[in-house]
């Protein structure tokens, strides 16, 4: 397949192209679900094509197939693209250097989860759901395994050619049950499909659903029965799960250079950040400390090189509350003096690539647990995500989450709340940051959906972060702010 | 983009490798541009290509699916054997669920050759060139104009063929003017729905109005919806409540509630694929006909979506709304909401303080079971006084009851509009409700 890449890359410079680059995606998926201890799905697919990328005198052009035996035309369609970009185009885009490499990258794993038999996952699943049976009367129980293997291939006219073997492995399990005009939810590891990383099969090893299913069976049964969350200002604790949504909502999307400068003006939204703010701005309380590390072991934003070619880095974000970097690709980075942070990821070979998050992680703290929770008078802890919503520029945010424990006098007192619900507006909220857990218990958490663009894409991506704890945040919906 | 007979030609050819394997085939093609705008130039300019078989085989009670767009004779084959394999393994489930057997043959063929032309790469330059012509100096516009032309095609062992071709175009903008933003949105199968440069000057009439905003406290206001603003509350309405299967994973709202007084009286949905202002999609991705559903009348909930799996768990018939995804079951993509007898413009003139609302922002469900959603409004919400738009309104968050708020629906407009769902679209008028509960506001 490399040569036929290559060969492209070939054509295409004979066709007088400025610029070029040609990207080859092979995607395999597994996916198993189990519901009430029966299969609802098992299914493989196998997804692969080549997207073409050109510039001629600046303008921008992509074409893309699926059928291999139509690379030249799609190269001209490409091309025929641009020319017409080049008919409402004010400015011509232009990319910063980086070096031309020859590389390969292999995500790092154990066992190949593709080799394990699919009738041992099935297992797996059935077993977790026995056991969250066995713990509760349950209205419905549910579990999930999504394993995907991506094969880039990826060549440009400026001299690289760089291939990567991506392993994601993806899991979880929830329990349901039913109150008066209710349905309340736990799941384990976290929300909406389990955790995700990239990893091999050991990563659902460790991530023990069996052994965890009895605590969420006998949760979700408690919140059946439990009190609605109290509205009004409270000290919150909040957990790594839920952390990972309110970072990648209220951080990670705001510090997309492209939708800074209004590409995702029309749909997902812009920022409230602009360009000047670096370095300026205060984010958080000088506790905060965040950065996009595209290295970071695991992470489901892991990978070798970006689909410009750009290498994987570590970049500081947020730094003692200070903003002091945006996720950036190679036309936007030198809009602001800098070089590409190398995020600009493409959702498969159909599509472009955009900044995306790679993983977005709140450095740990040095807090115990223990030490988190002593702080608060009277307060909540609040774990695993269940809605979410944002405003268009990244400020007005509300999420829900699937539980609430009280906090009194420094304590868990045992008592539990359904469907809590805090909202706030970005910077107010991360200035309240006055406590962070340690590293003891920082986790990271993958997102397999998060959405942007048009045609609509959907990246993979990472959140590390400890239990967190906030000031007087707004609890609930009764009282307006 | 295969023909019909092109398209029943490879199906036969995949039933044929199948050998006596029970065996559903799947064949779906896009060919899609899509132009996107900002800074009032074109900075994305895209095709893609793709053709993609899903091939389900069942025994007895198990079930396996494999998907893949490599389309060789051995690639199909191995995919073939993949199936088997599955198969073999799949535990059996607690229901056999057998292929559709009749009708042998449905089809729907017709489409509007203009969009292949007026919407091509060159079409849509041009047609974006001519809109943004007509904004005002200080103004700028971001987008997207999209084509997308395909087809569905289904067969199985039982004999069957379907086919449906898919033509459509989709644009929406938002014009920026400072301080304030306008939107509007077009989406439709036929040219004569299309007109680009009247929807720029709709958003740029929107934005101007939008200048200088003022805020508002959060708190309860009467509302005008205008269609976009109920379009997005009517998907995620159908999406929460309106399936067989959600009433079955417990999460509707219309859970034990048929036959139950669930909206106003004057509240009538329906889901219709037939309907001339609905796209014609006959048949569901089971290949079973596609049958015009009454959700809400008057008020009262009557019908729900089902597809085969979610029929059978109930002892009744699909009808015809399988989306391919059993874990949602049947959902309605041809939502129509019946119209009323008020316009807009006497909605504003008998409101004495309330908003109008062009459309929402990020919504989403906070509560199934209550149908509490939220959202933040967007590119265009103003204040009413005394019949009268009289200033812009700073955005604000609602969260609120949808059972409340369609117990509270005043007035209906009499024009509708065709308005994107979550695939395809549906046709909605304007709603004024009594009230809707805004819980915060965006800051800038």
């Amino acid at each position: 397949m490399e040569n036929q890449v290559t060969d492209l890359i070939q054509y295409l410079q004979d066709k007088g192209v400025d610029y070029a680059d040609v990207r080859y995606v092979r995607t395999e998926t597994e996916a198993i679900c189990t519901e009430d201890r029966m299969v609802q799905e098992l299914e493989s697919e196998v997804d692969a094509g080549i997207g073409i990328s050109v510039l001629i005198d600046g303008a921008p052009g992509f074409a893309a197939v699926s059928d291999l035996d139509r690379l030249k035309a799609t190269a001209l369609k490409a091309i025929k693209i641009a020319r017409a970009t080049a008919r409402l185009q004010k400015n011509r885009v232009s990319f910063t250097e980086r070096e031309a490499v020859q590389d390969s990258y292999l995500t790092a794993y154990e066992i190949d989860p593709f080799e394990i038999p699919v009738n041992e996952k099935i297992e797996l699943l059935k077993t977790a759901e026995e056991k969250m049976l066995s713990q509760a009367e349950l209205f419905k129980t549910s579990g999930s395994l999504t394993f995907t293997k991506i094969t880039k291939i990826y060549a440009d006219t400026e001299g690289s050619v760089i291939h990567q073997e991506l392993l994601e492995s993806g899991g979880g399990i929830q329990a349901t049950t039913l109150a008066e005009d209710d349905m309340l939810v736990r799941s384990y590891p976290c929300g909406f499909g389990g955790n995700y990383a990239t990893a091999g099969y050991e990563f659902i090893e460790e991530l023990d659903l069996v052994k965890n299913a009895g605590e969420i069976a006998r949760e979700a049964a408690q919140l059946a029965e439990a009190e609605e969350c109290p509205s009004g200002q409270y000290d919150l604790v909040i957990d790594s799960d839920q952390m990972t949504l309110q970072i990648h909502e209220s951080v990670g999307h705001p510090i997309e250079l492209d939708r800074i400068f209004g590409s995702e003006a029309a749909y997902a939204g812009t920022s409230f950040l602009e360009p000047e703010m670096l370095d300026e701005f205060q984010y958080g309380s000088s506790r905060v400390n965040i950065v996009a590390d595209a290295t970071t072991p695991r992470g489901l934003g892991t990978f070798g090189y970006d689909d410009e070619g750009v290498p994987a880095q570590r970049i500081d974000i947020i730094r003692n509350g200070i903003l002091t970097g945006f996720l950036t690709s190679r036309d936007t980075a030198g809009q602001i003096g800098r070089t590409s942070g190398g995020t600009a990821r493409a959702d498969g070979w159909q599509n472009i690539p955009l900044i995306r998050m790679t993983n977005i992680n709140l450095e740990p703290g040095d807090l115990s647990r223990e030490e988190l929770l002593a702080g608060i008078d009277d307060g909540l802890y609040l774990k695993t995500n269940r809605s979410w919503s944002i405003d268009d520029k990244r400020l007005n945010f509300q999420f829900g989450c699937e539980i609430a424990y009280e906090i009194k006098n420094g304590r868990l007192t045992g008592k539990i709340y359904k469907n809590p619900v805090y909202a706030g507006i970005t910077p107010k909220f991360w200035k309240r940051c006055d406590g962070i857990g340690s590293e003891k218990h920082w986790q990271l958490f993958g997102v397999p959906n998060c959405g942007k663009g048009q045609p609509g894409q959907s990246a993979h991506v990472g959140h590390g972060s400890a239990p967190t704890r906030f000031r007087q945040v707004k609890v609930g919906v009764k009282d307006a702010n | 983009m295969l023909t019909k007979a092109e398209a029943y030609l490879v199906i036969d050819r995949i039933l044929g490798w199948a050998g006596s394997l029970d065996v559903q085939i799947r064949l779906s093609g896009q060919d899609r541009g899509l132009t996107r705008f900002a800074g009032s130039e074109i900075h994305q300019n895209v095709s893609q290509e793709d053709l993609t078989v899903e091939l389900i085989a069942v025994d007895g009670k198990r079930r396996a699916r494999v998907t893949t767009n490599r389309l060789g004779e051995e690639d199909l084959k191995e995919a073939l054997r993949e199936l088997q394999r599955n198969l073999e393994v799949a535990p059996e489930a607690e229901l056999e669920i057998p292929f559709i057997t009749e009708p042998e043959d449905i089809y729907a063929e017709e489409y509007d050759p203009g969009l292949l032309e007026e919407f091509d790469i060159e079409g849509r330059a041009g047609q974006l060139e001519s809109g943004l012509k007509k904004l005002q100096n200080d103004m700028e516009a971001a987008g997207s104009l999209s084509l997308d032309n395909g087809f569905l095609a289904l067969g199985n062992s039982s004999g069957i063929t379907r086919y449906a071709r898919r033509t459509q175009v989709d644009f929406s903008t938002v014009v920026n003017s400072g301080d304030s933003t306008g939107f509007a949105a077009l989406i439709s199968d036929k040219s004569e729905d299309l007109d680009i440069s009247r929807a720029f000057s709709r958003a740029a009439d929107k934005a101007h109005q939008g200048r200088d905003p003022v805020q508002l406290e959060p708190g309860s206001y009467p509302v005008i919806l205008e269609p976009l603003a109920v379009g997005g509350i009517l998907s995620y309405l159908s999406y929460v409540g309106f399936s067989a299967r959600s009433v079955q994973k417990g999460m509707s709202f219309l859970a034990d509630r048929l036959g139950e007084q669930v909206f106003g009286k004057n509240i009538t949905i329906t889901d219709n694929c037939e309907h001339p202002e609905t796209a014609n999609l006959p048949f569901d991705l089971e290949g079973a006909r596609r049958q015009k559903l009454t959700i809400i009348e008057e008020g009262v909930a009557r019908e729900l979506a089902y597809d085969l799996k979610s029929a059978i768990l109930d002892e009744k018939e699909t009808t015809g709304h399988s989306i391919g995804r059993p874990d949602i079951g049947g959902f309605p993509l041809h939502l129509v909401m019946e119209p009323g007898e008020t316009s807009r413009e006497e909605m504003i003139s008998s409101l004495d303080r309330g908003l109008l609302i062009t459309r929402f922002h990020y919504m989403n469900i906070v509560n199934p079971r209550q149908a509490v959603f939220t959202g933040l409004t967007r590119d265009g919400t103003f204040l009413i006084e005394k019949g009268e738009i009289t200033a812009p309104v700073q955005d604000l968050r609602f969260t609120d009851s949808m059972l409340d708020a369609f117990n509270k629906v005043a007035a209906i407009s009499p024009r509708r509009e065709k308005i994107e769902g979550f695939s395809a679209f549906n046709y909605v008028p304007a709603l004024q409700i009594e009230e809707l509960k805004f819980t915060g506001r965006k800051e800038s």
